[in-house]
This record gives structure tokens, sequence and C-alpha cells, in this order.
């Protein structure tokens, strides 16, 4: 079972980390009186690099139809699948059902539900892990200052804390959302600083812990400066608690980030993202395949990343049995 | 909505007093007063209207009190209990014509700003007292009063009525005497005034609010409110011995017993409940809905009908808004580039597929008022080109957007609505092509206002209300530009446009404030802030087929199924035996006729589409 959902969830990282390559509406390869171009690689080129009468983005598919009925030497090569997250193709009316040309079918604007599906994974992913890195960062600093530095400071601290996590976060995203074009760096920031007090607790607990050791006693007898105690005693020895911490952290983030685009308060359209879907789901019931992927995708991602958080645990302390099998 | 806001306003009107006034045996009625009526208006009812019968329908939540004024009282189910007041006076729907309601007859004072209503001494409340010219009185003194904590109203009646005097006619009946602070050509619009039952309400003080949480007002209209289950529903009785019930206006209409509004939070599940027959009917306006579902259902087996009935009536101003002081906004030409770069048309004819229409241009559907040469401007990115090259806005950067001075031409559409996003994605994919970045924000919608009346918007999409009489001031006066909290979101600040709307404001007659009308309209045509989008010339219900209706569905003014409107409402009526029928029907699984209708009456350019 373990296997099952590594693999998927190997796939599901594989085939979004090379997502231009085999669903984008930009052609990879595109050969004109002579040249050669590479769409995929390059920012934008306008219709008219390729002879055509517009200044915009080239419509790769109509120039290759046209191409090929010209039957001149000039050609295209599309991706297997020639829609990029943002084309909207209105030729049936919207939302459409899965048939040979979109394999899941488009959402309600008329765009392929696989192309945002998976793209949309790709942007929940890196801020997902844009996000732990943040919040460990700030989680980190506050736990070793609490528990290295003076007890008045720790004491201050913890109750700014206490203050601090009864703020609701979800109000405050929504107000941001309200207030300002919700930017990728900003939801990553706005989730963290609100994120990482329990984490922050967590640690410290940790950190108390390990001080109380003989070595590090030792250590601290001999004079040496506390970075230096936090640095080469105190983070290793905790490094392991954090490391099984992590992927749980993952699942929560990947929720957060689709609950938030669900309500409409995360990235702003034309964004893909999971919560998107789910949201235009919603509104129109009778499109199951619009939810259906997210669903499945979410089973799949959430599931996977529990079972390597429990093997990291397992590892870890062997006596912890409550596992997922 | 119109008919809503009508009403809203007009029970505005409706309940103004003139504390200072006591005199009433001093006062003398003017001798030479022209007293008009219209006896001719036929019933919009059918005569093989059968009375009796319950229908049940659903709102979306429970109303927080049962007051129709003050705080927490302007949901939408106020709209049924106002739909039970009446007015003076009332405007067929159709012919746009006056009509007499609780007022026999009016009659127009030189002065330009006072009417006189004769009063019907058949009109009774709902407890039997009749309703007397200290009622009408007494709505002014009501909504004037700090008590009721409706700023709002506070302000309207105190601005706009100066007072109301009552007559005593010799052996006839009580008149009364609206005055308006400023003379105005809808005189009989502006006072026409609904009663406030002096008897139930007498002297208001702070507990107001409390006390009247749950109190059931007694009325003037066809029904009453007589059962309030909490959080559930709200039942509506027919007063069988109700007194206007001969008037010809009102024969064949008004005819189911019970009209129960079940609470269903959400449409998708009020949906649900029709077809199972939980809800006897409902109106469609989202298209998912309407169209057949795959399986058998109720609607295949016919027990459930369709139908589409277009209307006639303004329309909102239902466009986006360019906020003029925002940075490329300021170029006329690039306002201008960006309505040529909309292709609303592929949103119609390509998503929305569903006879939704352009809409031309602000101020459509109000007959005369509308400029008909106004045509929206269509999506042609040549001519969105050589503004926007006229304009400096010549280079494009390595995302095709056009960049002047090392800025991209970019633009923030505030929006609300959800179920706007899949438009705006096609005007916003299409609008590239010419160059422009337009970012959608969505927002909460009390933000969303916020933003656009502090003028933080760059693109705010809005959908006015409707007033009776197109209204331009607040939108389009320079006094309402650059300043926060006013409602001029495109910061309109013209001198010429002042003068027009100031013309139109005080024109002598009917036809100069026409002129002045279509001069504003054109003005803001030229100008290129506002690009209008879509209207929807019709409205959708489904129903269980024992629901019936007259051979013309509606009105003119219908924008649904309408069930006490004085005006509108109450032409359908409930066949028993055809209920008895389709319920035997649906027991043994069969199946009879399906029907879906369109009811074209009142459909504006028919060969037009």
């Amino acid at each position: 079972m373990r296997k099952i959902f590594g693999f998927a969830l190997l796939l599901l990282v594989f085939s979004s980390v090379t997502a231009e390559l085999w669903i984008n509406s930009r052609a990879l390869l595109v050969r004109h009186q002579g040249n050669w171009f590479f769409p995929v690689l390059a920012p934008l080129y306008p219709g008219q690099t390729f002879g055509e009468d517009y200044a915009w983005e080239t419509d790769y598919r109509a120039l290759q139809k046209k191409w090929r009925n010209l039957a001149t030497a000039d050609f295209v090569v599309l991706p297997p699948i020639p829609f990029g997250p943002l084309t909207i193709d209105l030729t049936l009316p919207p939302p459409s059902p899965p048939d040979t040309i979109h394999l899941l079918g488009t959402d309600s604007t008329g765009r392929d539900v696989l192309a945002r599906f998976i793209y949309g994974f790709r942007t929940a992913a890196l801020l997902g892990l844009a996000y732990l890195a943040l919040t460990w960062l700030i989680a980190l600093v506050i736990a070793l200052v609490c528990a290295l530095g003076p007890p008045w400071l720790d004491l201050a601290l913890q109750r700014l804390i206490e203050v601090w996590t009864i703020i609701p976060f979800l109000y405050i995203a929504i107000a941001i959302a309200s207030l300002m074009m919700m930017q990728k760096y900003l939801l990553v920031l706005v989730l963290s600083l609100f994120s990482w007090p329990n984490l922050s607790l967590y640690l410290r607990a940790l950190i108390l812990q390990v001080k109380q050791l003989e070595y590090m006693v030792a250590a601290d007898l001999l004079g040496l400066p506390r970075w230096r105690i936090a640095w080469a005693h105190i983070l290793p020895s905790i490094g392991p608690a954090m490391l099984s911490l992590i992927p749980f952290q993952l699942t929560a983030a990947l929720v957060v980030l689709t609950s938030l685009d669900f309500l409409g308060f995360g990235l702003p359209p034309p964004e893909a993202s999971w919560g998107d879907l789910l949201q235009q789901a919603l509104e129109k019931p009778q499109a199951w395949w619009i939810a259906a992927p997210v669903l499945a995708g979410l089973f799949v991602f959430l599931t996977a990343v529990t079972m390597i958080g429990e093997a990291i645990r397992n590892k870890q302390n062997p006596r912890q049995t409550q596992n997922y099998r | 909505m119109f008919r809503w806001l009508f009403f809203c306003q007009a029970s505005l009107f409706a309940l103004a007093l003139s504390s200072g006034d006591r005199s009433l045996s001093a006062a003398e009625l003017p001798s030479r007063l022209k007293w008009e009526t219209l006896d001719s208006a036929p019933s919009l009812g059918s005569p093989f209207a059968k009375v009796g019968g319950r229908l049940v329908t659903y709102i979306e939540s429970f109303p927080l009190t049962l007051r129709q004024v003050g705080p927490d009282s302007s949901s939408s189910f106020r709209r049924m209990l106002d739909e039970n007041d009446m007015s003076l006076v009332s405007l067929h729907p159709n012919d746009n014509v006056w009509m007499p309601m609780l007022a026999t007859h009016w009659a127009f004072d030189p002065d330009g700003r006072t009417v006189y209503y004769r009063l019907n001494p058949k009109a009774v409340w709902s407890d039997n007292q009749p309703v007397k010219a200290s009622d009408y009185k007494y709505t002014l003194e009501f909504m004037r009063s700090p008590f009721i904590q409706s700023p709002w109203f506070n302000e309207y009646y105190t601005k706009t009525i100066e007072s109301i005097q009552s007559f005593q006619e010799k052996n006839g009946p009580e008149v009364i005497a609206v005055k308006l602070t400023n003379p105005t050509l809808d005189r009989l619009y502006m006072t026409n005034l609904k009663p406030t039952p002096r008897h139930f309400y007498g002297p208001l003080d702070n507990n107001f609010v409390t006390k009247f949480n749950w109190l059931i007002p007694p009325n003037v209209g066809p029904y009453i409110l007589s059962k309030v289950d909490k959080g559930q529903r709200l039942v509506f009785t027919r007063k069988a011995d109700w007194w206007a019930k001969d008037m010809v206006y009102f024969k064949h209409r008004f005819n189911v017993n019970e009209v129960v509004f079940k609470v269903v939070r959400d449409i998708q599940i009020a949906f649900e409940y029709l077809k199972v027959g939980e809800v006897d009917a409902m109106t469609i306006p989202n298209p998912d809905l309407w169209k057949p579902g795959t399986g058998e259902d109720a609607f295949t087996k016919g027990y459930i009908h369709k139908l589409q009935a277009y209307n006639e009536m303004p329309r909102s101003d239902y466009a986006l808004i360019l906020n003029q002081v925002y940075g490329p906004f300021q170029d006329k030409r690039v306002r201008e580039a960006l309505a040529f770069a909309m292709n609303v048309d592929r949103v119609i004819n390509e998503l929305l597929r569903d006879g939704y229409q352009r809409l031309q241009g602000i101020s459509q559907g109000y007959g005369p008022y509308t400029q008909p040469r106004i045509k929206a401007r269509p999506f042609d990115l040549t001519k969105a080109d050589q503004l926007l090259k006229q304009a400096g806005w010549v280079e494009r950067n390595a995302d095709g957007i056009r960049v002047k001075d090392g800025q991209p031409l970019t633009a923030i559409l505030s929006y609300s609505q959800s179920t706007m996003t899949p438009r705006f994605l096609i005007l916003q994919e299409d609008a590239r092509k010419a160059g422009f970045d337009i970012k959608l924000q969505q927002m909460d919608s009390a933000m969303a206002f916020k933003s656009y009346r502090d003028k933080l918007h760059q693109i705010a999409f809005m959908a006015w209300s409707v007033p009776y009489r197109p209204e331009y001031r607040s939108r389009f006066h320079s006094s309402h530009a650059g300043k926060p909290q006013t409602s001029n979101f495109s910061n309109t600040a013209s001198p010429v446009l002042d003068q027009l709307i100031e013309e139109y404001e005080f024109a002598s007659d009917d036809r100069k404030r026409i002129e002045k009308a279509h001069a504003v309209q054109h003005f803001v045509f030229e100008d290129a802030s506002y690009i209008p989008l879509f209207e929807v010339p019709y409205y959708r219900l489904a129903y269980w087929s024992w629901i019936q209706f007259p051979e013309v569905s509606g009105t003119k003014s219908s924008d649904g199924l309408s069930y006490f409107d004085s005006a509108i409402g109450g032409l359908f009526w409930i066949d028993g035996e055809r209920q008895k029928a389709i319920l035997a029907a649906r027991k043994r699984s069969d199946r009879v006729t399906p029907r879906t209708w369109v009811d074209e009456s009142f459909r504006l350019n028919k060969a037009g589409k």
C-alpha cells in the first residue's frame, strides 16, 4: 500500500515539475523560415514573429493547423496536451465533460481541468515549501531565544505568543485579501506569521529538555558562547524530532492554501489552484469532473505524505506503533 | 428589483405627517382643483382563475425582524411585507399611467409641488380600523422619528416632503395634500405615500426597535402575515373580505389562499426541494439549473413546468467603471481603447449562451428617456491599437503588455460576485491581446463597496440599483468627484456635464427633461468611463404545473413570481383538480406533457436577436 501511494506521489511531483513539456499552450518547437524557436523556454513570441498579423502571443494551435494546410516546410511541435492552465477553450459550452481533447473536461471558464490540476499542485507545493521554510525559521529563532535567553524575556515572549495565537487567522487573511491583491509572497508571509507560535512552543519545550542533559551543562561550564551551543549541540539533538514534523506541516499547508482559494481569498484569478477547482465544483455540482481530480489528488497527497512522516517518526522512535497500513 | 425599489421609495413617501398642523377644520380645500382618476384599467388577471390552494416557495434566510424600518430591516423578505402595504396610487405596469389605489382621485396644485389625494373611504386596515387621513400624517411623523433608527428614512422624509395637510370634503371623503420641498415633474411619484397605522404604533419612544421586532403590523394589502415559525417558515393568508377585492383592477387576482415562505439556505438545495415537491415554485436565475438535467426527473415527466418571460423595464447599469484619477485612465483614449478591448460578445455568445444581451449604455429601458442611438463600443482590437498608440502606449514588454516610460499598462478590476469570475477571465484574456494587463481582485461585497466609495479602485464592477427615473447627480456631478464616501466612482468632473445634470433635474417639462437625459447619456458615452456589460431581458420560473398563469404570464415590470404587489402581483392561481391529477400521476410515475414556454409578450427587438 505504501509503495502505491509513494509511487502516486512521485508521479504527481514528477509530472508537475515537467508540466511545461507535456501540458502547455506554448509550442515545444517551431521551425519558421529556416529558424528554430523554442517557445516553451522563451517568455513570449508575438504572432508577428511567425508571419501572423497580430502583436499578442502566438496561438500555436491555430498556427499548426494553418501550416499543415499550407503544406510548407514550417512546422510546430505542440506538447501532447496543448492547453495551459490559463488557456480558455470555449468550443464546447463550459464546463464540458471529459473527452479526447480535454481528458478531464473543462472548468466553468473553459480551461482544461487537468492542466489546472497539475499546475495548481505545483504552485501549492512550492508555496507549501516556502511556507515551511519561513515558519520554521521564525519558530526556531523565537524558541531558541525563549529557551536560552534570560528568563524575563522568555516570560514576556510566552505571553506575547499567547496573545498572538488568539487572533483568528482566517479573518486576517480575508481582510488582507480585500485590502490588497493577494500575492504569492504575501500569502506565504501571512500563513507563516500565524503558524509559527505553536511550532515554537513545541520547539522551546524540546530545547528546554535537551538543555538539562549533562553534556549541555558541560558545554555551558566550558564557557562556550550561546550561539555555538545552539548550533553545535542543540540543533543536532532536536533535528530528528523536527524532521518528523515536517511532512505533517506540509499537508496542513496544502489544506490551508486550498481552503483559502476555495473561499476566494487565496491567490487571485486566473491563478490555477486546487481550491479554485473545488470552489467551481461547489457552484456547479453537476460537473463532477472538476472536483474529482482534486479530491483524488488531496487523498493521495495527504496519505502519502502522512505515511512518509510516520516512517520518519518510527525510525526515530521504534516504540511508536500507531500507523496507517 | 425595480418594483421593489419603487415600493421602498413609495413606502418612504408613505409615512409622513406634519406635526405642526393640527388645524383640521380650519383648512379650506382650494376650490378649483381638477380631480383626476383612471377607471378604465382592466384587470391583468384571467377569468379562468380559481380561488384557493396553497403555494410554497422559499427564502434564503429568515428575517432578523418583522419591522420594515430600523436596524436589520433591509432583508429580502421585507419586500413581501412592503408589497402587502398599498400606497395612494400605483403606476400601471404596462401602460405607464397612474391608477387609484388608496386614493380615488388626485389633483395638482399650480405651485408645482403639492398633490391632493381624495382618500378611498372603504379602505380599512387588517384589524378593521378605517384608514384615515391621520394615518398619512403619521407616516411623516414616524419616518422622521429618531426612534426608528433609520437615518436614511429620517433624512429622506425631511428633505423631500415639506408637509401633509388633511381636509374634510363636505359630505364627502377625507382629502390630504402632500407638499414637497421642491417642485418636480414627478409629483405623483414623489408624493405617493403609504399610510402608517397610528393606532398600532402610537407615540414612539426608545423601545420602538425592540418592541416591534416581532409584532405583525396591520396592513391594507391583499394578504396578511398570519404565521411566523421562527427560523422555519412564514405564512401569508389571503384576506377573504379584503376591502379592495371588488376593484376592477384586482379582479381575478390574489387567488391563492396561502403563500408559504420556507427557509432554504441555498438555491441548489431549494432546487432539489422543488424537484421533490417540497417547494412549489421558484425563480431560476442560474443558467445551470435551467438547462435540462441528464436523467429522468420531475421536469421530463412533465410535473414541473418552466417559464421564460421577457420583461421591459429599466435595466441596472451593469458596468465596469474606470476611475479617471488612476494613471493610465486619465487619458480618455486609454479608456476608450479598453472599451474596445472588452470582448463582451464572446462572453455572451460562448460562455453564457443564454439570451443575455449586450447592455448598450447607461439608463437602458427607460422608454423615451433612453437615448436609442447610443451603442456600446464593440470588441475591436484595431481601434484599441490605434488609440493606444496615439496615447503613447506603443511598446510591449516580454509578456506582451504595453509599456510607456517603463510603466506597464495594468489595472485592477475589483468585484465581489464569484459568479462574475469566468466572465471577467474571458475579458481579461482578450484584453491581453490589446496589451492590457487586467488583474482580477475578488473582494468581500461590503469591502468592495467601501473601496469604491473611497475611490480606491482602478476598475469597479457595479450593478446599480434602478431608480424610477434616471439619476445622474450622485454618479456624475463634479461635486461628488475626488471625495471619499460618494458614488461618483468614475471621478467624472466636467462643468459641461454638471450643467446638463442641473438642466435635467430642473427641466420645466418632460420634453426638455428627456432631451437633457439623452445629452447626459451621450456625454457619458463619449467620456468612456463606463463600459456597459450585460442585461438579462427576462426572468425564469420553474413551478409545479398546477400553478396556472393568464395568457400573458406577467407584466412589463415583472421580474419574477410576484405574490402581493398591487400593481403586478397575484396573477397566478392553483388548479386544484390538476394538482390531484399530477400528484396521482407522480404516485404511479406516469408522464404528463412537459412544458417549457417562452412568453414574448414584452420582448423588445424580437427580430433583433
